[in-house]
């Protein structure tokens, strides 16, 4: 080995891409980057960020982190969802689109393991952090500083997948990398290792998030919350993050053996070598079918909290509820062979997952039926996240039916692999789980900023992702049926397809247009914060703990922590009218801490170094990251107090809008 | 929370520690799934010799009946330890981790030494999805033991420096956790992979 | 508190820790003679296959609940009631992954990976599998 293959592993100056359209997305990106950096220089905000913000153990602050990640992983994956449409769009007959085959095949690669690692966990752990504690009358989550790791796990992750673009290539096998594709003799490049990696680091702070709020919800209710006197998204979020803690280590293990085969030539799923490469998508989807579920279940429980505030209702059937969430996540275990019935299972194995896939159908339409129950003989406001629940409704509806008849495995010979599967999974995640975190966000912004979001420019971001999704999306139902396959980068003119491609791409601008108008409704509502802010910490006329406490919610979040004796606690209390506690004590906040990003750098180090072979970077960083946790373990966590006093001027400077605090 | 202000809210503190115990148990239910996937693995691949060596060639029982007692008896000087803390001994409380400590770098070091011979002779992990498969699961598993050693080390650092605190108390609590569940997947490893191994060859 | 009873009240022993000391013992020489038991009776070829392989199991499966009970503490009181609770999830789970894998790679290792013998005789007999 030569002194520069030690230092620089694979590193060359030809790993930087060549063609135009990569080329400009990763300068857009560098440039983003610094502009961000100039304007935080220039704003002296530096100081600020890290005390407040980069080292904060505080939940609704690495809640917001959270979700500006996700958001940035969004236009990342919907760039990509952009070029997808326009290359299929125009790649017909004689042209050849504006992209090379294997371009197209690691954008569809990395618009899939981005909106699924990235985006969709990032806003789920975004709003879980935000809202958990406040619902079960807690000061803060269960772990603190891990909470701040499992944040920066989640960015390193992240940082690892943006780096693909523009050092070295990304994976052209599919957001699941299936072998013998993804292994080393057919994917000899570092793309499939960038997968690896980030999805390994990012799949670490998962599992450590898991743990966190799922010991968050067993240990840190409030007194007199006995379990079926917990709101319902409190449940669904017990319900997906037990999911998080049996399922990713299913996913840690997978990758894992993937990475063995690739770096130290053994024979899990190799072709020869007495591999077995159906073994790698029989592991690989027992961890994805719970993953999806992962995903929806806090969505479901956030229409839970939206229909019944805004139909004025207690939510119909809670107990039915309840029992749909738990048997969610037990039937999530029995279905995971339909993503493969076409593998070549024999009938029988095929029918006990098609009817086990069929049932679990079930506890999702008891869900939807209690939600149109909450609505009537309701008083209902069709504000934005009623808007987003009514348009799920009817979309979900659609796309789960299409995942029933997909769910028969003699139909589903026919229809696997082609758009309408792709059609079908985008509604569910796209309309559900989604529309779900939209209609959340919407939901609780007030509660974590202390003013509302413009209500016009959030109808026609919702009427834009409609229309939007619908043009985009039930093209694809047709094309399935057609006969169209997923990932294909040119077809024949003679096929007729065109057409439907471009109705298609005029609809995925139209989500993107309703993405710049959420943008813009962010900017217009920030402008007019003043005169949107709301006093009162109960803007919608909650039912919930949550909008007990002032907006924005204090660091400490309850002044005193309160005592439950109902289900919707917080309308209970209303309705008796009883009067805010006063005897406020001494209340102890945990410290700061910068270990957590330390321990990510570390961790960055490594995934970057197993992915150019840089062994000494990925020693220094397995080192340094088990060095500072060590550190860690030997440092007593410290705190501060906040006086009571400080508690009580809290309390009413914000109630009051004569006390004209800085929002 | 700080020891000092500890003494002040014994409640919140056996919550507080409570909850991390409970934590760190969910944590090692999902270390027992990922050992789960890589035993389904192992049963998977278990007879894709390749025309290379099946396990009932390869594996050598009495030398494996040594570093499972060996590994057995760390268990019990694990528990000696939180004995022997529950009184307030600590330097008993070190002794008996010293103990452990050295019995799981002896099971290391067996491990690694069969191990050795076996790559040695040709038949490393790259030689077929049997040896991939075994190879990644005992080392997984003695990856895990690694890590408890090292964890034990820095215990027996913290308790030598600051005595049995409540902090160390926890800290103790965890590892025995941890190293308790280790012997408990290498019954699994012992029973499926070796014995298993060898009575179907 | 104090730390004499510390681990009761975190939740890692149970509440009556009295002969937990001898538990421990109990537990070790219980481990020890199953697994002497299980390695002299494989070695020495005592049982034929199939009794052999139920015994194994059996004596296994005592090992493996004495250590939880005993060393674990898993099995007694209120206190080890959650982790309990997630402990028998995890088994579940396991069961269905672990044998959901084996027959799910069963059926397509038969139907997918056939035998050059498997394959013969599926051409002569036309039958399926």
């Amino acid at each position: 080995m030569t002194w520069n293959t030690f230092i620089f592993g694979n590193l060359s100056w030809s790993v930087f891409p060549t063609n135009a359209i990569a080329v400009g997305g990763g300068v857009f990106m560098v440039v983003a980057f610094v502009v961000v950096l100039a304007l935080i220089t220039y704003f002296k905000w530096w100081k600020s960020l890290w005390n407040n913000w980069l080292t904060s153990v505080d939940h609704k602050r690495i809640g917001i982190m959270y979700l500006i990640v996700a958001t940035v992983m969004l236009v990342r994956g919907g760039a990509d969802a952009l070029l997808l449409r326009t290359q299929q769009a125009t790649s017909v007959g004689a042209s050849n689109g504006i992209l090379s085959s294997n371009h197209f095949q690691q954008i569809f690669s990395a618009h899939g393991s981005i909106m699924i690692f990235f985006v969709a966990m990032g806003f789920m752990f975004g709003l879980i952090n935000l809202v958990l504690p406040l619902q079960i009358g807690s000061r803060d989550v269960a772990f603190p500083f891990l909470n701040n790791t499992s944040f920066w796990l989640f960015a390193a992750g992240a940082v690892l997948i943006n780096f693909s673009l523009i050092v070295g290539d990304f994976s052209a096998a599919g957001w699941l990398s299936y072998p013998p594709l993804s292994e080393l003799a057919y994917s000899p490049t570092t793309g499939v290792d960038y997968w690896i990696w980030s999805l390994q680091i990012g799949g670490i702070g998962s599992l450590l998030s898991g743990i966190n709020f799922l010991v968050t919800i067993v240990k840190k209710r409030c007194q007199g919350m006995t379990p079926m006197k917990m709101p319902m998204f409190v449940w669904t979020v017990l319900g997906s993050m037990s999911l998080v803690v049996f399922a990713f280590p299913i996913l840690t293990a997978t990758l894992a053996l993937l990475w063995l085969d690739r770096t130290l030539g053994m024979h899990f799923f190799t072709a020869g070598g007495g591999g077995n490469m159906m073994m790698y998508v029989n592991l690989i989807w027992a961890w994805g079918h719970p993953e999806v579920y992962i995903l929806v279940l806090p969505a479901f429980g956030i229409f839970s909290e939206v229909v019944a505030v805004f139909s004025g209702k207690k939510l119909a059937g809670y107990a039915s509820m309840v029992g749909s969430v738990i048997a969610i996540v037990c039937l999530s275990w029995f279905v995971w062979l339909h993503h493969f019935f076409t593998m070549g299972a024999g009938a029988d194995v095929n029918t006990f997952f098609g009817i086990m896939t069929a049932v679990i159908a079930i506890p999702t339409g008891v869900k939807i039926f209690n939600w149109i129950f909450t609505m009537y003989r309701g008083r209902i406001r069709f504000l934005t996240p009623m808007l987003w629940f009514m348009g799920f409704a009817v979309l979900f509806t659609i796309g789960g039916v299409a995942g029933v008849v997909l769910a028969e495995p003699a139909a589903d010979y026919q229809l696997h692999n082609s758009l309408f599967l792709v059609a079908h999974f985008h509604t569910m995640i796209v309309s559900g789980v989604l529309f779900g975190y939209f209609a959340g966000f919407t939901y609780w912004f007030p509660k974590i900023f202390g003013f509302t979001l413009n209500e016009r420019w959030g109808r026609r971001a919702f009427w834009a992702w409609l229309v939007g999704f619908i043009l985009a999306f039930v093209p694809l139902y047709i094309l399935g049926f057609m006969g169209a396959t997923r990932r294909l980068d040119h077809y024949s003119a003679s096929l007729g397809w065109q057409p439907l491609f471009i109705v298609a791409g005029i609809g995925t601008l139209i989500i993107a247009l309703g993405f710049i108008f959420q943008l813009v409704q962010v900017v217009v509502s920030i402008r007019n914060r003043k005169a949107a802010r709301d006093y009162s910490g109960d803007p919608w006329d909650g039912r919930t703990l949550e909008w007990s406490i002032p907006s924005p919610a204090p660091v400490y979040n309850f002044a005193v922590l309160p005592v439950v004796e109902a289900r919707d606690a917080f309308w209970n209390t209303k309705q008796e009218g009883k009067s805010r506690e006063t005897n406020f004590k001494d209340i102890r906040m945990p410290e700061n801490s910068a270990l957590g990003i330390l321990i990510a750098l570390f961790v960055f180090f490594f995934g970057f170094g197993a992915v150019w072979h840089m062994w000494w970077l990925a020693s220094l960083g397995l080192l340094g990251s088990i060095v500072t946790v060590i550190a860690r373990t030997f440092a007593e966590p410290e705190e501060y107090v906040i006086s009571a006093t400080e508690v009580a001027l809290t309390e009413s400077s914000l109630r009051d809008p004569s006390a004209a605090i800085a929002l | 929370m700080t020891n000092e202000t500890l003494a002040q809210f014994p409640e919140e503190a056996k919550n507080e520690d409570s909850a991390v115990v409970f934590g760190f148990w969910m944590y090692l239910m999902g270390d027992f799934i990922l050992f789960a996937g890589l035993f389904a693995t192992y049963a998977v691949l278990r007879n894709n010799t390749f025309g290379g060596p099946a396990g009932s060639a390869i594996f050598n029982l009495p030398f494996v009946l040594i570093e499972t007692l060996v590994l057995l008896t760390s268990s019990f000087t694990c528990g000696l330890s939180l004995l022997a803390a529950r009184k307030g001994e600590a330097r008993r409380v070190v002794g008996w981790l010293i103990a452990t400590v050295v019995l799981g770098l002896s099971f290391a070091a067996l491990e690694i030494s069969e191990f050795t011979r076996l790559v040695m002779a040709g038949n490393g992990p790259q030689r077929s999805g049997f040896l991939s498969a075994y190879f990644t699961l005992v080392e997984v598993h003695g990856l895990h033991v690694l890590i408890g050693c090292l964890w034990v080390v820095a215990l027996i650092v913290a308790i030598s420096i600051r005595g049995l605190t409540r902090s160390n108390m926890r800290k103790l609590a965890l590892w025995s956790l941890f190293w308790h569940f280790l012997e408990i997947v290498w019954i699994f490893i012992f029973v499926i992979v070796y014995l298993l191994g060898v009575m179907y060859p | 508190m104090n730390m004499n009873n510390y681990f009761e009240e975190i939740g890692l022993w149970p509440r009556d820790s009295n002969n937990i000391a001898s538990r421990y013992v109990l537990g070790f020489v219980i481990s020890l003679l199953c697994t002497l038991g299980a390695y002299f009776l494989v070695m020495g070829h005592v049982f034929s296959a199939d009794l052999l392989l139920a015994s194994v199991i059996v004596i296994a499966l005592v090992q493996v609940i004495v250590q939880l009970e005993f060393f674990l503490h898993l099995g007694t009181g209120l206190s080890a009631r959650a982790r309990l609770i997630a402990f028998g999830v995890a088994i579940f789970i396991i069961g269905i992954l672990v044998a959901g894998s084996l027959w799910i790679m069963y059926n397509l290792n038969q139907r997918m990976m056939p035998s050059m013998e498997q394959m013969e005789q599926y051409m002569n007999d036309q039958v399926g599998f």
